[in-house]
């Protein structure tokens, strides 16, 4: 009994009765409906005068004049007048929370007191300043608003270009593969774009892969997948090549990234770094230099294009011992890539003050610009705290690039350091070295290619959205990819393009028509009544779409409503009906 | 003959109540008998979903909620696939509001997400994985605000901790460094006005969701490329629902919708008819 009438239940009954009392206006005006209706506007105005104290007035006006106890303790403390033992309990008088206001604050308040002057008939005009203050503020903001996020984009958006073939490579680019159906325009640019698209995948794939393990494995899972569709038709022949190079920069890295793995395997002699630490001396040069080239031209190829890099090698050589030291170990590290290094470092493009210490180690310079990049402050090595390293360490995630034993071994020759600190330095420059890499990577222009072959075709990344693409993907693969402009139906081509055009087409005739309704200077006849008649007729469908959208908010606040009444059936239920019993009584009562 | 235009003359003096509970019928109904019609996902909401999707686990997005219980059946469920679909995608929140209902659906969104099968096991943190910095008013002035210092517009979140004692804040100090901004929208201060404040001027990556009543005014923004992705309505709430695959109240409201939406056009059709057939005889 006690569980029925508990406050849940009241509330419940509450919740229901109340909003079928609001419903039941649709039935007629009626008591009922207008208590409802009070109470909602009493606890809305009751709401708002809180919400208007409490979120406004009190933080940002109240506060700010009179500060609280706490912020005024806070602000001697800060200012060394308030020792930490008296701190909990100084007492702090009106006048000093008064002392330690902000007094800019008494402007606005004076400015919103004068507002209330607009229900004085003799001072009303005082009213008029806050309101030209704050119709003046906004205005500039309008403005800028306008002009900056309104005026400029959306004329730029009506710049189209008719022939349609923005839309089929904007749908290209947004779909990520060719679906069937998406394109529609222009062979040429087709095929060009498709065998863009497949070298650049043949590119970024070399490049991932040479840069270590991080993307190797997700893209020779997927890359196997499209390399072996060998029966795609593809009668340009600019697609033919473009796949063929997929398969070639597929094929070059695969083979190359393992042998290369397994030379510098060798080269440690899979000894754990703890035990026996080999520098930079003892790997096998002869064997790994035929490598050293691509090496060093991946790393720097991937840094230079960064922004700083763009500006030249000269010009970025000084920032990378502080910025890039991935470029910088992997130049310095190599014979073939230190001298042109040193040279241009020490050439007359730096001023004096920016040329490296040369009588120290290239290993502590390593070591140094290192630190000051994972910490923004320049921590000398010897200074680097376990509690950094551990906190440093719980933030990055573990690593399994491919150069990880390589860059360990040549980290680990800071001599005379504690093995920990020295796994923490060498984690944590391996850490940034793959994060930048691979933020490189993502930067570049196909960067989004790789995501989205791995968002198509991972298993455990599949989605409602995406499965239905990998189920056909899987179903005909070949079909799947087949750009359907070059080699699928002509008709189908045609027809899209002539969608498009028409749909530009009618957008341009619509504006224009409907700018020439509202022209007035002229009387609305002839051709110009033609035009005007052509104006409101969009103007209609226009206004007809807006009120589809405004049928379909209000159907979905009904549809909120039932939904909230459907949570309590029963209450609901019991609130209808003591509702019609309350109503047939309430009319036999004024009939009578 | 006759017998046809009078059932039609008596259709257009048809009492409007009957109107109202036909309406009534239609949406309740397929709430409580749900028929399951296939609906087809708006590529605006595809959009959307795969802005999201892009972003690198870790990234920082921030949720700007803009509404109030008056847009709960609109948008609601659509905090609630959002919140669950950025923190499976392990992705760090920051929600603001410029609403003053809007906090406590924050909140509620929120710890419904967390409750998720697949949100529980990764142990997600408040103020390191997610933070509500709650109301701040000022419309358009917030935005700029926000623009050149966050910290400074919310100096504390919602449950009063200073935001420089919030880890997850000390990557967020400005609007241009999230890499994407979210609006939630009921109203105005909405989706427009985050546009033309704070999107271009900020070079935000900005996405929405709306009431069904603003996105007439919103699509031209996505047309434009201001907006990567655009959700409105319930309907908008049910495709990002299904994209998520987490069917929740706004898939359920599906059906009604379609109902009411027969509903309104079979009367529009037979008022239209009523009235042209009947037009000579009244006069």
């Amino acid at each position: 009994m006690g569980a029925l009438f508990s406050v849940e239940v009241l509330g419940a009954f509450l919740v229901c009765f109340s909003t079928l009392m609001i419903f039941s206006f649709l039935y007629k005006d009626n008591p009922f409906y207008k208590f409802a209706e009070h109470v909602f506007v009493g606890v809305s105005t009751g709401y708002g005068v809180v919400l208007v104290w409490f979120q406004i007035l009190k933080p940002n006006l109240i506060n700010r004049l009179l500060p609280p106890v706490d912020a005024v303790r806070q602000q001697l403390f800060r200012a060394g007048q308030l020792a930490p033992e008296a701190y909990p309990d100084q007492p702090v008088s009106l006048l000093e929370r008064l002392a330690h206001g902000q007094f800019i604050y008494y402007v606005f308040l004076a400015l919103g007191i004068l507002m209330l002057f607009k229900i004085s008939r003799k001072l009303h005009w005082l009213s008029r300043w806050p309101l030209a203050y704050v119709i003046g503020a906004f205005a500039g903001i309008q403005i800028i608003q306008a002009a900056q996020g309104a005026l400029v984009p959306q004329l730029e958006a009506t710049m189209k270009d008719f022939s349609g073939k923005e839309t089929v490579v904007t749908a290209m680019e947004s779909a990520g593969v060719l679906p069937e159906g998406e394109m529609g325009a222009r062979r040429q640019a087709q095929a060009d774009w498709i065998a863009d698209w497949l070298q650049a995948l043949g590119e970024d794939s070399s490049r991932a892969a040479a840069a270590g393990r991080a993307w190797q494995g997700e893209l020779e899972q997927r890359l196997n997948g499209l390399a072996g569709l060998a029966d795609i038709e593809a009668p340009e022949s600019r697609v033919r090549e473009g796949f063929k190079a997929m398969r070639v920069g597929q094929a070059q890295v695969v083979g190359a990234d393992a042998e290369f793995e397994r030379l510098l395997c060798a080269g440690l002699g899979g000894t754990p770094v703890e035990e026996s630490l080999p520098v930079p001396g003892q790997l096998p040069t002869e064997e790994l230099a035929p490598w050293q080239d691509r090496l060093l031209l991946v790393a720097t190829r991937v840094w230079l294009e960064s922004p700083a890099g763009r500006a030249g090698l000269a010009e970025a050589c000084g920032p990378y011992l502080d910025l890039a030291p991935a470029v910088a170990a992997e130049a310095l590290a190599f014979p073939a890539g230190r001298p042109p290094l040193v040279q241009l470092l020490k050439s007359e493009a730096f001023p004096a003050e920016r040329q490296p210490d040369w009588s120290l180690p290239v290993t502590r310079r390593l070591a140094d610009s290192l630190l000051s990049e994972v910490n923004p402050r320049p921590v000398l090595l010897g200074e680097w705290k376990a509690e950094q390293v551990r906190n440093l360490l719980e933030r990055l995630a573990p690593l399994d690039g491919g150069y990880r034993a390589e860059l360990e071994a040549r980290l680990a020759v800071f001599a005379g350091l504690p093995d920990s600190t020295r796994r923490a330095a060498s984690t944590a420059f391996l850490t940034y070295w793959r994060a930048g890499v691979l933020r490189e990577l993502r930067l570049l222009r196909q960067g989004w290619l790789l995501h989205t072959i791995a968002l198509h075709t991972s298993p455990d990344r599949v989605t409602p959205y995406t499965r239905p693409q990998l189920d056909a993907f899987r179903r005909d693969p070949a079909g799947f990819l087949k750009p359907y402009g070059v080699t699928g139906s002509s008709t189908r081509m045609r027809v899209d393009m002539l969608v498009e055009i028409l749909s530009n087409l009618l957008v341009v005739i619509g504006v224009c028509a409907g700018v020439f309704y509202f022209f007035f200077s002229k009387k609305h006849t002839g051709a110009l009544g033609v035009v005007s008649k052509v104006g409101i007729a969009f103007l209609m469908m226009s206004f007809g779409a807006s009120f589809g959208y405004t049928v379909m908010g209000r159907i979905s606040l009904a549809i909120g409503r039932f939904q909230d009444l459907l949570a309590w059936p029963v209450m609901a239920g019991t609130a209808l009906l003591v509702l019609i019993v309350a109503l047939y009584l309430e009319s036999r009562r004024a009939k009578a | 003959m006759n017998a046809l235009l009078r059932g039609l003359q008596r259709f257009l003096a048809l009492d409007r109540r009957w109107i109202f509970l036909l309406m009534a019928l239609c949406i309740l109904t397929p709430l409580i008998v749900p028929f399951g019609l296939p609906f087809s996902t708006d590529p605006a909401v595809q959009n959307l979903y795969q802005a999201i999707e892009d972003l690198d686990e870790g990234s920082v997005v921030l949720v700007s909620c803009d509404y109030d219980p008056g847009s709960k059946p609109e948008l609601q469920p659509f905090s609630e696939a959002l919140f669950r679909h950025l923190f499976r995608r392990k992705l760090k929140v920051v929600v603001s509001c410029l609403w003053a209902g809007a906090p406590p659906l924050v909140n509620q969104a929120i710890e419904q997400a967390l409750q998720a099968e697949e949100i529980k096991p990764l142990g997600l943190k408040d103020k390191i994985d997610y933070v509500n910095l709650g109301y701040k008013d000022g419309r358009q002035l917030a935005m700029l605000g926000m623009g050149e210092n966050i910290h400074a517009t919310f100096p504390q979140s919602y449950d009063g901790t200073p935001v420089s004692q919030i880890p997850l804040m000390q990557s967020l100090r400005k609007l241009g460094d999230s890499d994407l901004f979210v609006n939630v929208s009921g109203g105005s201060p909405g989706t427009k006005e985050w546009v033309e404040t704070a999107q271009g001027r900020f070079g935000l990556k900005m996405v929405a969701a709306c009431t069904a009543v603003m996105a007439p005014d919103n699509i031209p923004y996505y047309e434009a490329g201001q907006l990567a992705g655009l959700a409105g309505g319930m309907k908008g709430s049910a495709d990002y629902e299904q994209l998520v695959g987490v069917p929740g109240l706004a898939t359920r409201g599906m059906d009604a919708q379609s109902f009411g939406h027969l509903l309104i056009i079979a009367f529009i059709a037979l008022g239209n008819v009523a009235y042209f057939m009947t037009r000579g005889r009244r006069n």
